[in-house]
């Protein structure tokens, strides 16, 4: 199809260089002759040929899956998951570029055979990880499940609890959602990345088709989106949909709704100065830009007055539900909104003032117990653009571990990459005659997220996740147009080709410590089920899945670096009531990764533990472990009333507690956890590596007193009784099946 | 593709100023409604039903968001370009089930079974009278009656 605007615009203007040449003097430069140009010239002659690529990511996603299966994900090291990658699971990456590459090879690429390559192109990158973890990854997306399925149960949200609760609105929607489909909220979490990657590619080509003239250079966009998106925000996660509704708002304002170029009155006259104006040849000179570009986006859609009507009052519909859904998001849009309105690159001159005051209504309202007493942690770095991105950005690159750092350095090329090769792209466009006004707009626009809020370190990420889209779209201008040149079509072949190579490297190196294995939700389970409700929960950092379910029932502390102190200095700060200490594999690698701790870290503090008298481990599977510290407060001095459960319930006959509600679609689809042998208290010194037997044995006994959870129901059995003195006693009997050695800890 | 076809300058329009929706574009509209009208009913009724079956989180799923996306999507006069009426509907798709779940935390009045199921029917109700406008009258006039200002 011919863009709309060389039909309107047949003859190119004349455009200048610095040195006050005309560049349309120039011939064309002459069409690439590609390698593979009689694949798309043989396509009469050989009606199987154009299906070629398709024939290639068929064979790409077999290798693929049959690699999957030799991936061990919960042994990742420093490196992530990158250094675990059979060679099979290279060569099916390998042959799925290739069949992108060469299904992009026509000028206009069929489009089945392009949708297949790049179907089988996200599978190999975003779905991975799904496919290689027998349960979900990401403590974050786990926390998600558990708000979620609070909502379910109880509908009403908790934000004393947690800031989170206060933007509900993906929660509840999950909430509902996973009630009426009678699964788990934890249901939607394993493979929602790669869902999330493809829902996100319909935004990005409705972007790449309301700006790029050329089919190929379109497509070539999605597939740079989906190579060059290793932010790891596509989890099931509030802000994976804000995500959705940010871009999808954003593609209507400047298609529908888009302008072309009328700015408000005020910035007209400012960039009229004169100052302006030559502040404005001086740069494009220095450039090499010609001055009188034209803009190249196409013509806004033609629509009807009721159409449009109706268009704006869906997409304040759609900024509504994001501003109840997430809090950075909307933040971004607000700021994206105004800087197109100044651009005058849309016409909806309003919609940042409705989504400003969205936020400012949500957060005033229903968000007071997130800001209440925090203000200055909220506001504290706002305007402090440089210090946040040194913190998130530099910051992130001094690393303890050779590992780590080639993991951060890689993110960085990753985004430096993209980065520079949209500025290329939108130089050689400017160089051509057209200028990318809204996708410049779209791209820079959320660096101002840094000023605007305090999102800690994350903010660079999540400002590099806002102006994906539009980079991927400008990287594409690189291919775009009438005709090819040779060097730009090198060079963004070398580009994607480095972006798909620093993509397992970037996407997996979190894999270490953001892996939850079985055996770190079977412990879980067996703390549901054991542990009162309002104990304390003591961990190394918050890779667990500890929040999935029970929200608000336990309180949860971080050891910190007390872990490597001596055995005096541990015992004297652990709490002297009762309370319990949870270890997992992703906290040792955590503890490694980031913290810089020795590699036995883990097994040398568990060490530690078994020389307290006090403390005791009471579970143990192959990748975590749960510890029982005795309350050491005297019981003259300290009169401590046991935990309230149920209040006023008379302690002589205590009543059967009513079944909490479970919800029983939870464990379903959890695998078989091996469970090794708790070792008694005080047995001396403890490596951490476990019996092999066929068949194990393990009896626990549950702590006096406080409600007892039901059991999960994937492993073990055994009884409750509640004895005459209000306490109760759990026995649990566990057999498991023999397993394989466990790894650490 | 159909739906992915772009309007060109010189299509042909309509005497009464409208443009007429070419026959295969409106083959697709009339096919993507009557899938969204069937798979929100058969939610429904697996909802309504209290239906336990493993086909049920998919359907029920695929009706929330397709059905109720494509139920307000579907009325508009949108440029033919699938990627843009996809990522629409998408989004309101996702949209429409989150906001009748803040409704309900917002009131406490939590009863997501049953609200579901009624969206689900609801929807499958709008995406039937699409289906019954789309084979009638040929469906709504195309985009491009007033242009682009």
């Amino acid at each position: 199809m011919e863009p709309r605007w060389t039909r309107r615009r047949p003859v190119l203007p004349q455009l200048q260089t610095a040195s006050g040449a005309s560049i349309t003097d120039r011939p064309p430069p002459p069409a690439v002759r590609s390698p593979l140009r009689h694949l798309t010239r043989g396509a009469s002659s050989d009606p199987l040929t154009p299906y070629a690529p398709l024939v290639l990511a068929v064979l790409g996603v077999v290798a693929w899956a049959l690699s999957v299966g030799h991936l061990h994900p919960y042994t990742a090291g420093a490196f992530g998951l990158v250094t675990h990658l059979p060679a099979l699971w290279w060569v099916g990456l390998l042959l799925v570029t290739g069949a992108v590459a060469l299904a992009l090879v026509p000028a206009t690429p069929r489009t089945t055979v392009v949708i297949g390559t790049i179907l089988a192109f996200a599978l190999v990158l975003h779905g991975t990880l799904s496919a290689a973890e027998s349960t979900p990854r990401f403590e974050a997306a786990y926390t998600v499940a558990g708000f979620a399925n609070y909502i379910a149960l109880h509908g009403h949200t908790l934000p004393r609890i947690d800031a989170r609760f206060s933007w509900f609105g993906m929660l509840s929607g999950d909430g509902m959602a996973s009630t009426a489909m009678q699964v788990s909220t934890m249901w939607f979490l394993r493979w929602a990345p790669l869902v999330f990657e493809l829902a996100y590619l319909f935004p990005v080509k409705a972007l790449a088709n309301a700006t790029l003239s050329s089919p190929r250079a379109r497509w070539a966009a999605v597939a740079i989106f989906l190579a060059g998106n290793w932010i790891d925000q596509d989890y099931f996660s509030p802000q994976a949909i804000g995500l959705l509704l940010y871009l999808v708002v954003l593609v209507v304002a400047i298609r529908t709704f888009g302008g072309r170029g009328l700015q408000p009155r005020a910035m007209r006259w400012l960039l009229s100065t004169r100052a302006m104006r030559a502040t404005r040849t001086g740069v494009l000179r220095r450039l090499y830009l010609p001055l009188d570009a034209r803009p190249g986006e196409a013509l806004p859609d033609a629509s009807t007055s009721r159409a449009r009507a109706a268009l704006s009052v869906l997409l304040m519909f759609l900024v509504a539900v994001l501003v109840i859904s997430h809090q950075i998001s909307p933040v971004a849009l607000c700021i994206v909104l105004f800087f197109l309105y100044l651009a005058g690159r849309t016409r909806l001159r309003t919609l940042w003032v409705f989504t400003a005051f969205g936020v400012w209504a949500w957060l005033s309202w229903a968000a007071e117990p997130f800001w209440s007493g925090h203000l200055t942690k909220i506001f504290g770095s706002v305007g402090s653009v440089g210090s946040t991105f040194s913190s998130s950005v530099s910051g992130r690159a001094v690393s303890s571990s050779f590992g780590r750092s080639v993991v951060e350095f890689s993110r960085l090329g990753s985004a430096g990459l993209i980065w520079l090769v949209a500025g290329a792209g939108v130089w050689i466009l400017w160089r051509r005659g057209r200028t990318q006004w809204n996708l410049l707009v779209l791209a820079v626009a959320p660096v101002a997220v840094g000023g605007a809020v305090s999102y800690g370190g994350e903010v660079a990420l999540r400002i590099l996740l806002f102006s994906m889209a539009p980079l991927a779209v400008l990287a594409a201008c690189l291919i775009d147009g009438p005709y090819l040149r040779a060097r730009a079509v090198a060079v963004f072949a070398l580009v994607g080709l480095a972006l798909v190579v620093l993509f397992p490297v970037a996407r997996f190196g979190n894999e270490s410590f953001e892996a939850i294995a079985p055996g770190d939700i079977a412990a879980t389970n067996w703390i549901y089920g054991h542990v009162p409700v309002g104990s304390t929960i003591l961990v190394f950092a918050r890779d667990e899945p500890l929040l999935y379910s029970h929200v608000g029932d336990y309180k949860t502390r971080e050891l910190g670096l007390v872990v490597l102190d001596s055995t005096s200095t541990i015992a004297s700060s652990l709490p002297h009531r009762t309370a319990w200490i949870f270890m997992t594999r992703s906290q040792l690698e955590d503890g490694i990764v980031f913290g810089g701790l020795p590699k036995d870290w883990l097994t040398t503090f568990e060490q530690k533990l078994h020389q307290m008298p006090f403390v005791r481990l009471v579970d143990r599977t192959t990748t975590a472990s749960v510890y029982r510290i005795s309350s050491r407060v005297h019981p003259v001095h300290h009169v401590v009333p046991p935990p309230k459960l149920h209040p006023t319930r008379p302690a002589a006959h205590p009543p059967k507690p009513p079944p909490p509600k479970v919800d029983h679609h939870l464990h379903q689809r959890l695998p078989t956890v091996h469970r090794v042998q708790p070792k008694p208290a005080g047995s001396g010194t403890h490596t951490g590596t476990h019996s092999t037997a066929p068949h194990r044995t393990t009896t626990t006994t549950a702590p006096p007193g406080g409600k007892v959870h039901n059991p999960p129901p994937t492993f073990g059995t055994g009884g409750s009784a509640a004895s005459p003195t209000g306490t109760s006693t759990t026995t649990t009997t566990t057999t498991v099946p023999a397993g394989p050695p466990p790894s650490a800890p | 593709m159909a739906l992915h076809r772009a309007h060109t300058e010189d299509e042909g329009v309509a005497a009464d100023g409208g443009r007429r929706r070419p026959g295969s574009e409106r083959a697709v509209r009339l096919l993507i409604a009557a899938a969204a009208a069937a798979v929100s009913a058969a939610g429904a009724a697996l909802v309504l039903a209290g239906v336990t079956s493993p086909a049920r989180p998919y359907v029920v799923l695929v009706g929330l968001v397709l059905g109720s996306g494509w139920a307000v999507v579907g009325w508009l006069n949108l440029r033919p370009d699938a990627a843009y009426i996809g990522s629409l509907t998408l989004a309101v798709g996702v949209s429409v089930p989150i906001a009748v779940s803040i409704l309900l935390v917002l009131s406490s009045w939590w009863h997501p079974v049953g609200v579901s199921g009624a969206l689900l029917g609801v929807t499958a109700g709008v995406n039937l009278l699409l289906v019954v406008r789309h084979s009638l009258d040929g469906g709504p006039r195309a985009a491009g009656t007033e242009g682009a200002s």
